[in-house]
């Protein structure tokens, strides 16, 4: 029976120097490619994922009708259609108020002729303290026209104005009745609405009214001799 | 020369043979898109009040009155995903809601004192929501400026519209889907349109192709 003694082994005894190296390699290779297959699945999936929801989920216009099997009766159509839309357009000398930017523009023969900085509506909201009335002060939107053209108006003041000074409602409507505050000239719009003057003339280009469109001296006085009654206002 | 010549000229033929269907197919289908969006343009424009059009096929928001264009707003970016949609009717039933200011019982000589008594462009939200007719959801988003924060936005939209199909998908199993379309603006386009977009506005839905 052959024996090795301890003597005869190498200086460095253990394990083969190769093995530890051969392992390492074997567990990154594996892990490695664990790795990678994880992410190829992965990607697999969430590219299969994208690509299922884009198709079935994307919304774009719905399916056609059987319309299509006539697309020269469908031109007559559009056109026919779209000449009545271009009836309805404006024409002529009208005026269109842009709320936001606190602008008036005069439109004639298909162009702007006079842009006006003006104030609209504030967009606040006042409590009657006594009642269960409100008011929205925002200038109405939409199409309207010139109702009236008056010199010299007098305000007759609502309630809400009284309400708002902190003041008690008359009893007598003459008590109402207010000069000088609404300019040279007002323009009158419909349902107590008016494009007058104002004696604040620094707080145009802001929204400061009650919903009326106040205009400075020199715009408003061109508009009342340039505007005539029937005029359209589109306001938006 | 023949050799060359006669393949392609048959190659010619043929695709004129293929293509041309598709082109027609192609331009019947924008001739009924086009019909749908003036039939429903024929019956807005009829009335006193304006109205909007949502265009994103061609990326535009536009408000109108009796056919003429009051207000443009070009789309920056969009997304839509969902229930598909025809070309058609709309209206706004609802939209983010903003607190009014209270009118105090004041003195309005004193400008100062109107600051937080008024609600002017400047105050509108630039994010916001809005809900069509027909469970539509549109989220409107001010385009972001500055190197990160538009990083920031692209990956938020990158992240919407890979969440999205799957939120789709869902409404799709509860039989319940309904569509969803952002739009980022530039963010005083994004102002404009909620001053100009208030509840119960009729208007034209015009979907992508």
């Amino acid at each position: 029976m052959a024996t090795v003694s301890a003597p005869d082994l190498p200086p460095s005894s253990g394990p083969l120097p190769v093995a530890p190296r051969a392992t390492a390699w074997v567990v990154a290779r594996t892990a490695l490619i664990v790795f990678l297959v994880l992410l190829g699945l992965a990607l697999a999936g969430f590219t299969a994922l994208l690509g299922a929801g884009y198709y079935l989920s994307r919304s774009t216009s719905g399916p056609a009708p059987a319309a299509f099997e006539n697309p020269d009766s469908l031109r007559a159509e559009n056109l026919k259609i779209g000449k009545k839309i271009e009836k309805l357009r404006p024409k002529g000398l009208f005026l269109v108020v842009d709320t936001g930017k606190n602008r008036l523009t005069v439109h004639d023969g298909g162009r702007v002729v006079r842009e006006v900085v003006v104030s609209c509506g504030s967009g606040g909201v006042l409590e009657d303290p006594k009642g269960g009335r409100s008011w929205v002060f925002d200038t109405p939107r939409g199409e309207r026209q010139i109702k009236s053209k008056v010199k010299h108006p007098t305000w007759i003041k609502p309630d809400w104005a009284f309400i708002e000074e902190g003041e008690a409602i008359p009893k007598n409507s003459n008590d109402r009745a207010e000069e000088g505050v609404m300019g040279d000239y007002a323009l009158g719009i419909g349902n107590g609405y008016f494009l007058h003057g104002t004696l604040y003339t620094r707080l145009l280009g802001r929204n400061v009214t009650h919903g009326c469109v106040r205009i400075g001296d020199a715009d408003l006085e061109y508009l009342y001799k340039n505007v005539p009654l029937g005029t359209k206002v589109y306001l938006f | 020369m023949q050799r060359v010549v006669v393949p392609v000229l048959l190659a010619t033929v043929l695709m004129g043979t293929t293509a041309s269907p598709a082109r027609s197919a192609d331009d019947a289908r924008s001739l009924w898109r086009e019909n749908r969006r003036l039939q429903a343009e024929a019956v807005l424009a009829a009335t006193p009040k304006p109205y909007f059009e949502l265009d994103l096929e061609q990326r535009l928001v536009s408000l109108k009155t009796r056919g003429m264009v009051l207000l443009e707003v070009p789309v920056q970016e969009q997304g839509i995903w969902g229930r598909r949609l025809a070309v058609g009717p709309t209206s706004v039933v609802r939209r983010d809601a903003l607190a009014r200011p209270a009118v105090a019982i004041g003195d309005e000589k004193n400008p100062s004192s109107l600051d937080d008594q008024l609600l002017e462009l400047a105050d509108m939200p630039a994010t916001y929501r809005l809900g069509l007719a027909g469970e539509v959801d549109i989220e409107v988003l001010p385009l972001a400026t500055g190197r990160w924060p538009l990083w920031r936005q692209r990956l938020s939209v990158w992240r919407w519209r890979l969440m999205r199909p799957l939120v789709t998908l869902r409404q799709r199993r509860d039989r319940h889907e309904t569509t969803a379309i952002f739009l980022i603006l530039k963010p005083e386009d994004a102002q404009r349109l909620y001053w100009t977009l208030f509840e119960g506005l009729d208007g034209i839905l015009i979907p992508p192709r």
